[in-house]
């Protein structure tokens, strides 16, 4: 049997096949009776995985479902699906391996499945064995000291859960709360997933609710924020309340209360976990003396104002030009989309320096030009600053009359499209080297051909190049795309701070820096 | 019709169906790629089953019958809903899978009872990456996102844990055939 023959069927099978593939498959499977059987074995394979899968995943607790009463023929016609259905229910069960466990609570053969995964986090810090940087959430107690998480369920539920706290996943669609307090917001695909507490199950019918546990008495307070949750007893799963969208419930030593309305205004909701982390930075970046500017991008009171957050140095606020205010990493977070030829902030960065370092968050919709610019100096001239994108997506610049961009060596991965992107352009005189960090990678390295000359960037264009006369024939360097955050330090950064850059400001947990592989044969 | 039918009858059948149920599925699986329509041909199928179920003379044959219903409901389902759709096999080829399937349904049946011996075959990690890989809503795309791999990378991983899994139950079944 021939290799490429069984990829063929094989991308096929997973939805990877090219048309022209497709068609050579078929007129090889017309032309095999050897292919088409091997197909016919692929499938009795997958055939089995799926279903092991289905048991693996769904058999332990099944989500509650809610009955409604059916016509009797309409009973006496599904009658036999039925029966079918809990046959082979009671079949797979019997079928179980040994390695897969049956009972809730006991699962210790699945300890390393992935349950959960965490989107984001705040200050977490957890007291048992949870190691930070591990997104993966399988069974088990997880004690969350201080800070927030945001944990997704791959039912798709979200919960957040705000320290100190200690809750147990149980699986999927249960999670017991000791003490603390979370927010869950549930999707159709999770439509059942409960909270467990001592005296009670909060099982969410859809679609959003928070709820407290009480560390010394294990009182419950909940407040449904849409849809409707069932309060239910946990010892016999008696329905004791259903609680509808905007209504609140305490439940303390088996009886209801329907008394004081909690506050949950301050709880964490999914995004601003990731904006809350990013604006309490590290208060010594903000003391450092050698940060010139910070450009948080918030919007003012005069939208035409790129405001820098250091006010006591030298760089002024940034004008802003044609650039619109559009959404950043989080909800709540703002950019400025440059999306025509005209587009772009006017910042000054004043003085003359031996080493200067520019960081920037940028998600870029399309390489439109031949250079992209992320920030340029006005002109061109000795000590200029120049920053931008090629059209195949690598970083490329430096200082005019010090850098030689024909000795720069490119190393790594193309920035991508369409995804936040962490881009640190690092120049030292004194050392003769010029830097481009994407997402906390080295990806240009050059050698610096004259340490004279000083840098100057003096007026510089954020989001684009619109050159003096003189540079008229020069094509138009627009970007095209978001920058939400913009940092200009006068000394050069190393990888560590740069890393430390990054992690502060990365979109979430789940934001890969890795970035797709160069596939193009690039001539430069 | 179903009416007709005795409680006895309703027994037979269904315990037939739940014992066959993998097989006709499988030689679905084998032309058609898409779940929700696989899940729809398969109750087409026993719907079908059920109202001539008292045509087939040979209980043992069911497995076989519902197979043959199985390739004209697929061909019936492919004029009727995906005639246009890309990537559908052609009908002629659908039908020569369907039918040369149709005499290897005991093999089909065997090679299906063999996953649990060759997964336990596997290293952990594997087997839990493949079978959270078939789970219903899960794709390549979501996968690599969650495990920090590319999509790419991902796929050729998951090609290889299939490969093995085929090799597996090949060898399994020669040793049973006494080839080996």
């Amino acid at each position: 049997m021939n290799k490429d023959d069984l990829d063929l069927v094989d991308e096929w099978r997973h939805h990877r096949i090219s048309e022209d593939n497709f068609q050579k498959l078929q007129l090889r499977l017309r032309a095999s009776a050897k292919l088409r059987a091997e197909l016919r074995a692929l499938a009795d394979l997958e055939e089995s995985l799926t279903s092991k899968a289905l048991q693996t995943f769904a058999i332990f607790e099944e989500p509650p479902i809610v009955f409604k009463p059916l016509p009797v023929n309409r009973i006496l016609t599904i009658l036999p699906w039925f029966i079918a259905a809990a046959s082979i229910f009671l079949a797979t069960l019997a079928w179980a391996p040994q390695w897969l466990p049956i009972k809730k609570q006991t699962l210790p053969e699945l300890s390393h499945h992935i349950t959960a995964i965490l989107v984001d986090e705040e200050g977490a810090n957890f007291s048992n064995s949870k190691r930070m940087g591990d997104v993966s959430f399988g069974p088990g107690t997880y004690s969350l000291e201080s800070g927030s998480i945001h944990l997704r369920f791959l039912n798709g539920a979200d919960l957040l859960v705000q320290g100190p706290a200690e809750f147990e996943i149980k699986n999927e669609f249960h999670t017991q709360l000791w003490f603390g307090g979370i927010r869950a917001i549930v999707p159709k695909t999770a439509r059942g997933f409960t909270i467990m507490t001592k005296d009670a199950n909060f099982e969410d019918m859809g679609t959003e609710f928070a709820l407290t546990v009480g560390l010394e008495n294990g009182e419950c307070a909940m407040h449904v924020f849409e849809g409707s949750v069932n309060v239910r007893n946990s010892l016999d799963g008696k329905l004791l309340r259903n609680i509808q969208e905007g209504d609140w419930i305490r439940y303390n030593g088996g009886f209801i209360e329907n008394s004081e309305r909690v506050n949950f205004s301050e709880f964490p909701v999914p995004g601003n976990i990731g904006y809350h982390r990013w604006r309490n930075q590290d208060k010594l970046m903000m003391n450092d003396p050698d940060l010139m500017a910070w450009f948080p991008f918030n919007k003012e009171s005069n939208p035409s104002l790129l405001t820098n957050a250091r006010r006591d140095q030298s760089v002024r606020d940034g004008r802003i030009v044609g650039a619109r205010w559009v959404s950043g990493r989080w909800p709540g977070k703002q950019a400025l989309l440059f999306d025509r030829d005209n587009d772009y902030v006017q910042v000054e960065i004043p003085g003359e320096h031996q080493e200067l370092s520019i960081a920037v968050w940028v998600k870029i919709d399309s390489f439109d030009n031949d250079m992209n610019a992320i920030l340029n100096s006005n002109g061109a001239d000795a000590g200029d600053f120049h920053f931008q994108i090629t059209r195949q997506g690598w970083p490329r610049g430096g200082i005019i009359g010090v850098s030689d961009s024909r000795k720069n060596k490119w190393l790594g991965s193309p920035i991508p499209l369409a995804k936040w992107t962490h881009l640190v352009a690092v120049t030292s005189i004194p050392n003769k080297t010029h830097q481009i960090y994407v997402n906390g990678k080295l990806a240009l390295e050059g050698i610096l051909t004259n340490t004279q000359a000083p840098i100057r960037p003096g007026f510089c264009m954020l989001g684009n190049w619109l050159p003096s006369p003189e540079y008229l024939d020069d094509p138009p360097r627009a970007l095209r795309g978001r920058i939400d955050e913009l940092q200009v330090w006068k000394r050069a950064l190393d990888q560590a701070s740069i890393e430390r850059l990054l992690e502060q400001g990365r979109p979430n947990q789940l934001w890969n820096p890795q970035n797709p592989p160069q596939t193009l044969n690039i001539v430069w | 019709m179903s009416q007709s039918y005795s409680e006895d009858q309703h027994q037979t059948f269904i315990s037939l169906l739940t014992r066959h149920e993998p097989v006709i599925r499988a030689s679905i699986r084998a032309v058609i790629w898409q779940q929700e329509d696989i899940d729809e041909i398969l109750q087409r199928v026993s719907i079908v089953a059920w109202q001539k179920f008292n045509t087939l003379i040979e209980r043992d044959g069911f497995a076989v019958w519902a197979c043959v219903i199985a390739r004209y409901e697929i061909l019936k389902f492919k004029r009727d809903k995906v005639r246009d759709r890309l990537f559908e096999l052609d009908p002629d080829i659908t039908e020569k899978i369907m039918i040369e399937g149709e005499q290897e349904v005991s093999l089909s049946s065997r090679r299906i009872n063999q996953l649990d011996r060759c997964l336990e075959h596997l290293p952990q990690k594997r087997r839990e990456l493949i079978l959270t890989s078939y789970r219903s809503g899960c794709s390549i795309k979501s996968l690599a996102e969650t495990l920090g791999k590319s999509q790419d990378g991902l796929y050729q991983l998951l090609k290889r844990i299939r490969l093995e899994l085929k090799l597996c139950i090949d060898r399994q079944m020669n040793i049973e055939d006494g080839i080996t």
